[in-house]
Order: structure tokens, then C-alpha cells, then sequence
């Protein structure tokens, strides 16, 4: 009985054509072996823990016959001088094309770690949900991570997994930093630079479309993610003289046509980048169009995302007809102000 | 006992096989620190200054967007740093539509500023709902003033709290304050004034005892003017009547600064306004001597100035002026009975 069962076990040990190994042992993994760029310990048997160097990792136990690599530190960018969100490139390295990818996150060097999920905000738990491929982290094109700190640095790092059996630990880190939520905004008029901001129709002759003597430009320089708004409201909703006890009432008008009004009229907008900037009706006319003002804010223009260097400028344009008082103190004051969806 | 050894290790690397994956995030996991309970962010936030110009009061709104589920009780708003605030009690609130961004709804519960401290103002919520945008307006400008130098980016915060109080959402916003923030816009409209008079020679015709002549193509006056407060017209005759130098005869005015009705057979001369047409926004009014609009219906003039009609506001006008003659048999026969009529007018600006 013993040699029956001795003799089934020999069968079972390593042999070939021309070798038998009679007696062989995993040991307990000690030792180790090391260059610059690698460290290997012995790993069968009860061999505990992790054992890594910069680049790689061999976890405990028997090494898998074949493991993805670690992958290359991805690009991590802050382009668009963002205060929430920054910019992540996978570098896939030399990983099969079936390998997916998790992305670890950290504002304080690893010390805690938060994961990105793949709807491209951010969780402390980590789950095999959290990986996908090379394409669903938007390939070459990358994703934007929500959800930041503004005004911080964040390192961020790159696992593999490819099949069933092989996941890399996180690779080298890149870093990035978010900004804080930033605006500029100015005014100027085809006159000056300066304040007072004066736009002065020196006469209002009958029936005959007047364009005030300076155009207005309000530039903007702004990172709210949901963009924003420029708005303009009128004193007086008009042209108004209290000598005369007459306001020459602001309208929406084509005032080619209409016998009397006054309004403005967005006449260009730009960027340098970002926005754009995008003239509002009823301001965006051409020819005589006017936008009529009122007491209340309207919309000028706006922009949907971040702008830099973001610029409208209009003018103001007025219609007297014979009914119209003469005087000499017809006014208004336009208010512009901001509105920031940050 | 090596042979078992072997045994066993090969049912260890089975199961390793089986587990290996987990096994890889267990290892990743296990360096992670536990769940903590940290504050999210807004999916937006948005503060508007009504006024960006320095040390001006404003008004201004306040919008979020919470991203978090819990229980709101309130909100606080960190106003960036020199900006003033005034006490809790200025700043009152409102949840009127002030061209708010779109989507953006009245927040519930809001109420007037329980505290400021510092830059934080807090002010009562009710619990919101994720992903819709709430908005709301603190309408007293005593409440805030914008700070004293012009500068970019002057940050502040909006924060949801629950009532522990314990931060449920929080993201950042940003302004400008600048030097104005206003364009002064002034214009002049030049006064303006036309008179115009047409057929200025009335011929009466022949004049007879049995009726009254009047003009058969009646001068006209025609007034345009942008004078705000109205205009004048005036009117003198030269000779107080239809004065015939053959006969030396005069055909007397009827008793000027009052109104007649000439009756045939009965020596009289004088003049009516008999119709006015008005263009413009104010009203015109006959002076009462020239009243016409009936044969013979008018007043007499001569040689001062008269006030003929008025019109008060803007008024851009036509009237017709008819003179009427009658004679009685007595009257001296002449061909080169004749007057001349002088009208000006003037506006009031």
C-alpha cells in the first residue's frame, strides 16, 4: 500500500526525456537580488508583503506568468487655467490593447488617495469600476478630472489591468496644479482708457439716426467652468432732459424705421481664446437695429465656458423727431456688471 | 513530507489564480484611508455684484447649485476680503427674478442674514435639492459695499451647511471691483423752430350791404417747432380796419380784444381762426377774441400785437385765418380798400 502511494507521488514529481528531479523545494523566499531598476526576492512559499522598487512591483506569492506593466506617468495638465478640473492624458506604454486603466489621485502625496471614477469625478473608495480602457479615458484626447480643490497641486498616477489575472500597481506620478477662480474685467471707450466713461451725442438732429461720439469696449479675462455673462441696465430707460420733462425712451427698434428711440448695438466681439463671447439679442442688430435698455439688467453677451481675453464693444445710437424737446441736457447712465458661473 | 509540501503548494497556486485580481485591488485597497465625510462642491456658484465700482453699495444675488445629498438649514457667503458689510439686519433678501441665470429658481427658506462675522454672512435655508440652481437677491445696498481699490479676482465663497452646522457643499466664486463701472451718456437736441404763412393775399371781393364777405382762399400759419413748453402767435393790423386812402374812409376794426359775429348791412372787419390742425403732443388754444368758425365769427384788430393762439407743449400746427368785411349802404364806395396783416409767432423753450 505505502509503495503504491510512494510510487504514484514520483510520478507526480518534475521530469523529462533525460531528467528526473528527484527532490526539489520552493524554500521560505529569502534573499534578494538588485540592480538600478529592479528588486527581486524570492517569492514562493510563506514570502510575505510587497516588494518594489521606482518602477515596479512584485506582489507576495507566485509571480503571475505574465503581468501588464506598470504604466508611464500620464500627462496631467492644467490648460485651460481651470480652478476644478484638470487635464489627464494616459500614457498606455507598451500595454496590450485590451488593458484597462484606473487613475489615482492625490493632493497631499499619496498620503490620502482618491480614485477617479469613470464618470470623471473623484471617490476615496477604489473598485474594479474604476478601471476602463485607453479609449474611455479619452485616448490620446485625455478627460478632465472634476471636482478639484482650486488653487491646489495634485499628483496623479496610472494602474493597469489587462485580462482576468494581471493588475500593475500605480505607476509614476505627474503633477498639476489648479488654479483659483479668477476674473478681470474692464472698460474702456473709443475715447479713453480712463474713467469718467463719457458717450456724448453732440446733436440729435430730426429724423435722422445719430451714432454717439465713443464706442464702448468691456473686455474680460475669466475661468468660471458654466462661463458667464455681461450685463448692462439704464438709468432711465431713455434719454432723459429734466429740463425739458421728456425722456426720449430706449426701445428695440429698427430705428431706420421708427420715427424716434435710442438703444445700443453690439458691433464686435472677440477672444483670444476660450468662450467665445457671443453678442445677446436684442443687441446683436446690425444697420440701425438698436437693443432697447432698460432699469433692469439684460443680457449683452455671453460666454459658456472660460474666456481669456474675452471683448465686446458697442455703441449707442439715438432718433429724435420733430416732437422731440430741444435741450441741452438730455442723459442716461449704463451700468455694466458680471455674472460669473463659477 | 516534501512530496505533501508539493501537494500543498499546488493548491495554493490554484486558489492564488482564482483570487489574483482581487487580490491586486486588496492590496491597493488596503492603503487607502477610510471614507472620510468630506465636504463636495457646488456644481455652481455664483455671486453678482449689482455694482463693481469701488465703494459703492450694491446690491447683488447669490446662486447655487448644490452637488450634495443632505439636509440644508443654511448658507453662508464669504464676501472677499474688503469688501464691507453691514449689519445681519441690512441684509434683507428678496426672490425676484433679477436676470438670473437660466434655470435658476427661488431659494427656499431663504430669509434675512441671521449673522455676519467677519466676511461670512449666514443666512436660513431649507433643504435643497441636488442639481437644481437656486438663486436669491440681498436687496439692501447698505448691506454691502464694494472695497476701495480697483482689483481682479477678489474671492469669496458660498457654502451649504446642514444644522449641525457641518459643510455640505462649498465652491469659491469671484469678482472685480473696479473704478467705474458706469458709462455717462449725454446728448443735445437743437431747438427748432419753422413758421410759415401761405396765401398771403386775401382778396374780400366785391364788398356789398347785403352780406358778409369773407376769405375765399384764408391765409394759413404753420408752426413746427421741438419748443418744449409751446408757442406763441400774435397778430396786428396796419390800419385798425379796411382803410381806403381814395376815400378816405375807413372800414373799422370791430371792437378789438373781444369777439364778433359781423352782421350784413352793419359796417365791421375782423378775423377768425376756423380750424387747427396739431401734429404734436401738446395743445393748442385760440385766444378767445379770435375764435372763428362761423361766418363772421372773429376779433377785430390793430395796431399792437395780439395774441391770436397758444399752444402749450409740443404742438406742430396749421391754422386757417379768415377776415371778414361787411358794409352798410352808407359806406364810402372805393376800389383800393385794403389792410395789411402782420403775424409772427414764437416758441418757449
Amino acid at each position: 500500500m505505502f509503495r503504491a502511494v510512494l510510487l504514484s507521488l514520483l510520478a507526480a514529481v518534475p521530469t523529462s526525456t533525460n531528467y528526473v528531479l528527484q527532490t526539489y523545494d520552493f524554500g521560505t523566499g529569502s534573499g534578494s537580488g538588485s540592480s538600478s531598476n529592479y528588486n527581486l526576492r524570492g517569492t514562493a512559499g510563506t514570502a510575505g508583503g510587497n516588494l518594489a522598487s521606482t518602477t515596479y512591483t512584485l506582489p507576495a506569492g507566485i509571480e503571475n506568468s505574465r503581468t501588464v506593466g506598470v504604466p508611464p506617468a500620464p500627462t496631467f495638465t492644467n490648460a485651460d487655467n481651470s480652478y476644478d478640473r484638470l487635464k489627464i492624458v494616459i500614457n498606455p506604454g507598451t500595454a496590450p490593447s485590451d488593458t484597462k486603466f484606473a487613475i489615482a489621485i492625490s493632493s497631499d502625496n499619496f498620503v490620502t488617495t482618491k480614485y477617479v471614477k469613470t464618470d470623471q469625478t473623484i471617490a476615496s473608495t477604489f473598485a474594479i469600476s474604476n478601471y476602463q480602457s485607453y479609449a474611455g479615458w479619452g485616448g490620446a484626447s485625455g478627460i478632465t478630472i472634476l471636482g478639484l480643490a482650486n488653487g491646489t497641486t495634485y499628483k496623479a498616477k496610472v494602474a493597469a489591468l489587462q485580462g482576468v489575472n494581471t493588475g500593475s500597481a500605480f505607476g509614476p506620478a505627474a503633477t498639476a496644479s489648479t488654479s483659483v477662480p479668477s476674473v478681470s474685467f474692464g472698460l474702456v471707450t473709443s475715447l479713453t482708457s480712463t474713467p469718467p466713461f463719457i458717450s456724448t451725442f453732440t446733436s440729435l438732429p430730426p429724423n435722422t439716426v445719430t451714432t454717439a461720439n465713443a464706442t464702448v469696449t468691456a473686455t474680460i479675462t475669466a475661468n468660471p467652468e458654466n462661463g458667464g455673462k455681461v450685463l448692462v441696465k439704464s438709468q432711465n430707460a431713455g434719454l432723459n432732459s429734466s429740463t425739458a420733462g421728456y425722456t426720449l425712451t430706449s426701445a428695440t427698434a429698427d430705428l431706420g424705421v421708427a420715427a424716434k428711440g435710442y438703444g445700443a448695438q453690439i458691433s464686435s466681439t472677440a477672444q483670444t481664446s476660450g468662450g467665445p463671447m457671443v453678442a445677446v439679442s436684442p443687441f446683436n442688430g446690425s444697420g440701425n437695429a438698436v437693443g432697447g435698455l432698460t432699469t433692469a439688467w439684460q443680457e449683452l453677451a455671453s460666454f459658456n465656458s472660460p474666456i481669456n481675453t474675452g471683448s465686446l464693444t458697442f455703441g449707442l445710437l439715438a432718433k429724435a423727431d420733430a416732437n422731440v424737446p430741444a435741450a441741452t441736457n438730455y442723459s442716461d447712465v449704463v451700468t455694466l456688471t458680471i455674472s460669473l458661473l463659477f | 513530507m516534501q512530496l505533501l509540501s508539493s501537494i500543498k503548494l499546488s493548491t495554493k497556486k490554484a486558489s492564488f489564480y482564482s483570487v489574483s485580481a482581487v487580490m491586486a485591488f486588496a492590496a491597493v485597497v488596503a492603503v487607502l484611508q477610510p471614507g472620510q465625510a468630506n465636504a463636495g462642491a457646488l456644481s455652481t456658484a455664483f455671486v453678482r455684484f449689482d455694482r463693481l465700482q469701488i465703494s459703492q453699495q450694491t446690491t447683488g444675488t447669490v446662486c447655487a447649485k448644490p452637488s450634495t445629498a443632505s439636509t440644508e438649514a443654511t448658507v453662508q457667503v464669504t464676501f472677499p476680503t474688503g469688501y464691507t458689510l453691514g449689519l445681519a439686519a441690512t441684509f434683507t433678501v428678496n426672490t425676484t427674478n433679477t436676470a438670473w441665470p437660466t434655470g435658476g429658481t427661488a431659494w427656499p427658506g431663504i430669509a434675512t442674514a441671521s449673522n455676519v462675522t467677519g466676511q461670512v454672512v449666514t443666512f436660513a435655508s431649507t433643504d435643497l435639492v441636488v442639481g437644481t440652481l437656486y438663486c436669491f437677491n440681498w436687496a439692501n445696498p447698505a448691506a454691502v459695499t464694494v472695497k476701495s481699490s480697483a482689483s481682479a479676482n477678489n474671492s469669496g465663497t458660498i457654502t451649504t451647511r446642514d444644522s449641525v452646522p457641518a459643510t455640505i457643499d462649498t465652491s469659491p466664486f469671484s469678482t472685480q471691483s473696479m473704478t467705474t463701472d458706469q458709462i455717462s451718456v449725454s446728448a443735445s437736441i437743437a431747438q427748432a423752430f419753422t413758421f410759415a404763412l401761405t396765401n398771403p393775399s386775401d382778396n374780400l371781393g366785391g364788398l356789398t350791404s347785403g352780406s358778409v364777405s369773407t376769405s375765399a382762399t384764408p391765409a394759413t400759419v404753420a408752426v413746427t417747432t421741438n419748443a418744449s413748453t409751446g408757442w406763441m402767435i400774435w397778430a396786428k393790423d396796419a390800419s385798425t380796419g379796411l382803410n381806403s386812402p381814395s376815400a378816405t374812409n375807413t372800414i373799422a376794426s370791430t371792437t378789438p380784444g373781444t369777439n364778433s359775429t359781423l352782421v350784413a348791412g352793419t359796417e365791421g372787419y375782423n378775423m377768425g381762426v376756423t380750424s387747427v390742425t396739431n401734429s404734436g403732443s401738446g395743445t393748442v388754444t385760440v385766444a378767445t377774441p379770435f375764435v372763428g368758425g362761423s361766418l363772421g365769427k372773429g376779433g377785430g384788430l390793430d395796431t399792437s400785437l395780439r395774441l391770436i393762439t397758444s399752444a402749450t407743449g409740443i404742438a406742430n400746427a396749421t391754422m386757417t385765418l379768415k377776415n371778414n368785411a361787411a358794409v352798410g349802404t352808407n359806406t364810402a364806395a372805393a376800389t383800393d380798400y385794403a389792410d395789411t396783416i402782420t403775424v409772427v409767432g414764437a416758441g418757449m423753450f
